[in-house]
């Protein structure tokens, strides 16, 4: 039992300087859930459906098995006065007293592994953002009819977020929802590709919170033909797929940033036609602009492919 | 007190399904030249999706807890079943033990509907054309014109109408698209509550056809550059040709992965292996304008109209072109990481990913064509260059290594106050072998006025008449370093406020690029305020400040970026091939600002987002390794208002602002509307070069290299996008939702020239030459709308059953200067100027000697109709995205159980 109520009380990997309020509160002040439920039926009756009411109701340690107590913290005092959110140790949301840091220590201390462990320090986590501005605990998602018919999001099981994706995420990058509209784009709108195919809001070491190592693995992970390694290799291809491509929609063919032949015009200042400004009659100009013939410009592995012609 | 009983809980829906009819009608608009409609069903409406008429299931769902009395769980899902984008998602498992799923899902992706080819595939990769359209078109390309025998120039002037009239109509009507099809298998274990593993298998096969431009030689021009234009045209090796690329991928990936955590550390393990099988690694495709392959032509003076003193020669012209398709490969990645906290202050995390990658798909021959041939060991032209064996290699046995690490410090040393240090590395090592090549690209490999026969491969003292060189090729091996340091400090000042500053440093090493190390130099700020727990002000600032060491372009002869330096190695007859103050913007001196501020504000009934960002990057900076003085030709106010000290980009820049903002007017009807207004504006600087001799320099015949040809285009794209909705939530049964969207974009590349357009006297050393067809032009404006407008009503009949009308309407309108014109042809071409061209009403371009030449009207496309007659023997799909205008009705019926 000592050993239990050290698991329950002490704080998490992910926050040792930022414990879970309910650290160091003794067993006693611990009511159980059973006291909970006796105004609070209506909360369980939703929560108990979601996937985190169905494994907390088969605990698989001490801190679980505190039920309700173990994200709220020991109920004692609220029951001794009789109810009031004031006395609630950890409550959630904007209107908590509790702390950011506070509120999501209670949750980093079961979900500070996987995905999350790389939280500390994340871009989110340092611009003071909460696991409720995004998660909802006591149900599941409902999906609301107007972004229903606006975005398909991919299925999942993950039903513990307020919106289905992208909307979740665009609630804040809406520079991102204008893009998403654009001619040139991903299956985001068609719910075939999201935002956390790519990112990973919980954090990465990686730049953009990519959750590949760089943007070229991170493309690459669905465009494998374009790997290489490639007999003849275009450097800046190699490099970085965002030196042409604007992943997110454009209304450039190919989700390029600037249209051909100007986003090879940019680089190639050398000789003969790239710096010919022909008229949009040119056959570097119309159609496919400049891959009309360089069709291979992601690489090349034919032996006479050094213009990338083949 | 003891609390009382808790009430009964309700049974739990297991699921839903949804079903009913669908029904799609519309038109596609736009391009009165087809003679023929598009089917909106194949248009950019369904790039992505499958909407068709008839029975749909677009959603259904179930959930089965403690099946059959155990703990586990079964959760199926599926999304627009029996349709080409439909999705199915089954999970068993034990909640909080493990989990086994199995997704499978499909994408269509739709590329064009208005395609048109003449190729035909008889086995996979293999494309190819009827021997007597063949025929006809290579008599039309080489002997027939008004009044033979015919010169290349006659022909460019005779083919186009021909093939438009009487070859496009005869072609097959194709829509090129893939579809991928993937499933995967997961299954996951929580051994203990610390330790997880994990196991995934995916198989995707991506699998049909997009478009593809090929060439059969090096340039679709050649025809009209690569022979004396009094040549009478025997054969002509210009030619090109867009087809279908066939597409038969398997992409298998497996990943394993374990995690273990304690209460002050947690690691994690894993393994991912990716491996493209491509099942058809090249392209074999017949050349529409040869029936054979031939050989290098020469002509004696006097022959064929060969004129002067030098032999006349055209280059060699292959029957069938092939080109090397995506190759097989496979990737291999560990990775390894951790995070612990070090007392109670500070926690470190690493991870460490090293990865290798593998190709080694067989190498095709230098050539398709047979009648080009390599020395044998006496020198005599005698092995087809279709030969392997000529190549240093069978394959590439391609290899890279990289390694990406990620050390970061995380420390709290008083309350609200975290600091931070990270440090990332970044390698990617080419490590796969390097040899020499002989590349053939194809007509230059003969086309030498000065040459009695084909010239020989890899041989690099001769030179082809338009002035490349032919010589062996030792491919270099680019790869890349790249470090970044990081600290920052943040300060939470209250709650949903904090501060943020900080400094990060990048240094950047290249092989085989221009900038071999850079280093830049970054601080940035952030704040969030919350003055009150529903406004929340959030800004974010960074300036960066990137500087190569030097840039060395190999290509530039040595050449340092001074003015003075250029005139007097000009003056030396010395041409480098890249012009020694071309930067490319991904290694050049950058100056970048960002800055992003966001408003939130939410009341009860009302929220309210708005932000604005800029980002501005700043590539035309003085000194460095740019020229220190302005390059512009033009002296005083035409320079100083613009100077530039590069060639290459000099500025892009973005603003956006935006705003959603939502009101409950009452617990029944919320409304919502959103705007973002966005520009982009980008602007480069070019030099027309073409390449002189010592012996004739200065814009003369040989060649020009001069300010005075200096350009520039601006491309600038402006985006609007406004939404506006109602949601009607009445009596707990009615539910309506509508609302209506518009993307608007438009585009501009603005060009123009920057020098001095008076200065055309021949031998001129800054002659003008942006003339004609090679002037510096705007090009059309790029316009497109996406409208959508939907209504959604859903009535709850009974608690398990819920009907729903749905009406979508969906508007697409796009003029694309690309590919708004496109046929299979080149629409109606026209010379530059005056010569009156069969098959086309009239001429498009006036003014073959102005800076400022106009064109004529075009019915479809206002002032534009495509075609390049030095490139008249190519032809293409006709691919194009259309506007369009679609309409659907959906009636289902939603049953909850």
């Amino acid at each position: 039992a000592a050993g239990e109520r050290e698991q329950a009380t002490k704080s998490p990997p992910a926050q040792a300087a930022s414990q879970p309020k309910s650290a160091g509160a003794a067993d006693g002040d611990y009511v159980g859930t059973e006291t909970c439920l006796g105004c609070h039926e209506d909360q369980n009756r939703r929560y108990k459906n979601t996937v985190m009411g169905k494994v907390m109701a088969r605990p698989r340690t001490a801190l679980e098995a505190r039920g309700c107590e173990s994200c709220h913290g020991p109920g004692r005092a609220h029951v001794e006065a009789g109810g009031s959110k004031e006395t609630i140790p950890i409550r959630f949301g904007k209107d908590s007293n509790n702390s950011i840091e506070e509120q999501n220590a209670t949750c980093l201390a079961c979900h500070a592994r996987g995905n999350r462990l790389f939280w500390k320090g994340s871009p989110h986590e340092s611009r003071a953002m909460a696991c409720v501005d995004c998660h909802q605990v006591k149900q599941e998602i409902q999906r609301a009819v107007s972004g229903d018919v606006r975005y398909s999001a991919p299925l999942t099981e993950n039903k513990g977020v307020k919106k289905s994706q992208p909307e979740l995420c665009l609630q804040c990058h809406q520079m991102r929802r204008a893009q998403l509209q654009r001619s040139s784009h991903m299956p985001y709108r068609e719910g075939k590709v999201t935002c956390t195919s790519c990112h990973n809001p919980h954090g990465t070491p990686n730049p953009k919170q990519l959750i590949q190592s760089t943007t070229n693995e991170n493309c690459l992970t669905c465009h494998t033909e374009r790997r290489g390694p490639f007999l003849w290799e275009h450097p800046p291809v190699m490099e970085n797929c965002a030196n042409c491509h604007e992943a997110h929609g454009t209304n450039n063919p190919q989700l390029l940033k600037v249209r051909m032949p100007r986003v090879c015009d940019t680089c190639h200042v050398a000789s003969r036609h790239p710096t010919t400004p022909t008229l949009l009659n040119a056959i570097r100009d119309f159609n496919r602009g400049c891959t009309n013939c360089h069709s291979t410009l992601h690489g090349s592995n034919h032996p006479s492919g050094n213009k990338f012609l083949r | 007190e003891k609390p009382a009983p808790p009430a009964p809980a309700e049974p739990p829906l297991r699921g839903s399904v949804e079903f009913g009819v669908r029904h799609v009608r519309g038109d596609v608009y736009g391009r009165p030249d087809l003679p023929f409609a598009p089917d909106p069903i194949t248009s950019k409406f369904n790039e992505y999706s499958d909407y068709r008429s008839g029975f749909v299931v677009p959603r259904f769902s179930a959930n089965f807890d403690d099946i059959l009395g155990s703990k586990n769980y079964v959760s199926l899902q599926s999304q627009s079943t029996f349709y080409k984008n439909q999705s199915y998602l089954a999970t068993f498992g034990r909640y909080g033990k493990f989990k086994i799923q199995f997704r499978y899902d499909e994408t269509p992706h739709t590329y064009t509907n208005t395609s048109r080819s003449l190729y035909v595939q008889t086995s996979p990769g293999v494309y190819v054309i009827l021997p007597a359209t063949k025929q006809i078109l290579q008599d039309r390309s080489s002997t027939v014109c008004a009044t033979p025998p015919c010169t290349a120039a006659q022909i460019n002037i005779s083919l186009p109408g021909f093939i438009a009239a009487q070859v496009v109509p005869g072609e097959n009507f194709i829509v090129p698209a893939i579809q991928r099809k993937a499933g995967t298998g997961l299954a996951s274990w929580d051994i203990t509550p610390d330790w997880n593993a994990s196991i995934l298998f995916s198989r995707e096969n991506e699998v049909g056809t997009r478009p593809i431009g090929l060439l059969f030689n090096p340039s679709p021009s050649a025809s009209a550059s690569s022979q004396s234009s009094g040549v009478f045209n025997q054969q002509s090796p210009g030619t090109g040709a867009e087809v279908p690329e066939p597409i038969d991928y398997f992409n298998n990936t497996v990943k394993v992965m374990a995690g273990y955590g304690k209460k002050h550390w947690g690691v994690q393990l894993g393994y991912t292996g990716s491996f493209l099988q491509n099942n058809i690694n090249a392209l074999l495709f017949d050349n529409p304008f040869a029936t054979a392959d031939v050989p290098v032509l020469t002509f004696a003076p006097g022959a064929s109209g060969c004129t002067g003193a030098a032999r006349c020669s055209i280059g060699a012209v292959p029957a069938r072109g092939q080109v090397d398709l995506y190759p097989g490969n496979h990737a291999h990645y560990l990775n390894f990481a951790g995070a612990f906290d070090l007392g109670k202050y500070v926690r470190v995390m690493g991870t460490v990913n090293p990865g290798w990658l593998r190709q080694n798909d067989a190498f095709l021959p230098y050539s398709a064509n047979s009648q080009i041939f390599f020395p044998d060991s006496t020198g005599a032209l005698t092995i087809p260059a279709t030969t392997l064996s000529l190549l240093p290699a069978a394959s590439l046995n391609g290899q890279k290594q990289t390694l990406a690490m990620n050390w970061t410090l995380i420390a709290n040393p008083v309350k609200n106050v975290q600091f931070a240090a990270k440090y990332r590395h970044y390698d990617y090592n080419n490590n796969t072998p390097v040899f020499t090549l002989m590349p053939i690209l194809g007509d230059t490999i003969g086309a030498n006025a000065a040459a009695t026969a084909q010239l020989t491969p890899g041989d690099p003292t001769v030179t082809s008449g338009s002035g490349s060189t032919q010589t062996t090729l030792g491919r270099s091996n680019p790869g890349f370093n790249k470090k970044t340091f990081e600290v920052s400090g943040d300060w939470f000042l209250a709650k949903r406020s904090s501060v943020k500053v900080g400094w990060e440093g990048e240094w950047f090493d290249r092989t085989h690029r221009d900038a071999a190390h850079s280093f830049e130099n970054s601080v940035f700020a952030a704040a969030d305020l919350s003055p009150h727990k529903d406004l929340l002000f959030r800004f974010a600032y960074r300036r960066s400040n990137r500087k190569p060491d030097m840039y060395e372009d190999e290509a530039s002869a040595g050449l340092e970026c001074d003015p003075t330096a250029l005139a007097t190695a000009r003056t030396a007859g010395i041409f480098p091939t890249d012009h020694p103050c071309g930067r490319r913007f991904d290694e050049a001196a950058r100056l970048l600002n960002r800055a992003d501020a966001t408003l939130q504000y939410n009341l009860q009934k009302f929220t309210f987002t708005g932000g604005f960002q800029t980002i501005q990057a700043d590539y035309n900076r003085p000194g460095g390794t740019n020229s220190a003085t302005p390059l512009n030709f033009l002296t005083g106010a035409a320079a100083t208002t613009g100077p530039y000290y590069l060639y290459g980009a000099l500025k892009d820049l973005s603003y956006i602002y935006s705003f959603d903002a939502s009101y409950a007017l009452s617990p029944e009807v919320s409304l919502f509307a959103e705007y973002t207004h966005e520009r982009y504006h980008k602007r480069m600087i070019s030099r027309n070069r073409s390449p002189f001799a010592t012996s004739a320099p200065f814009c003369s015949a040989g060649g020009c290299d001069s300010a005075n040809n200096d350009w520039e285009s601006t491309y600038r794209d402006i985006f609007d996008t406004y939404a506006a909705g109602v949601d009607l939530y009445l009596g707990k049964k009615v539910y309506l939702t509508t609302y209506y969207s518009l993307s608007a974009g438009k585009g501009n590349v603005f060009s123009r020239f920057l020098g001095d357009p008076t200065r055309l006297t021949a031998g001129d050393p800054d002659k003008f030459v942006l003339l004609g067809t090679s002037a510096a032009l705007p090009y059309p404006e790029t316009t497109t709308r996406i409208h959508e407008l939907v209504a959604v009503f859903k009535f709850k009949l009974t608690k398990n059953l819920m009907p729903k009308l749905e009406y979508r309407y969906q508007q697409f309108d796009n003029q694309d200067f690309q590919t708004s014109p496109m046929t299979p042809y080149m629409g109606c071409i026209s010379p530059a100027t005056g010569t009156a061209v069969i098959g086309c009403p009239v001429r498009q371009l006036t003014g073959s000697t102005s800076p400022s030449p106009t064109f004529t009207a075009s019915p479809f496309y206002p002032g534009f109709v495509v075609g390049d007659t030095s490139a008249a023997r190519y032809i293409f799909l006709g691919a194009d995205q259309p506007s369009y205008r679609v309409h659907v009705f959906t009636a289902t019926l939603e049953y909850r159980f």
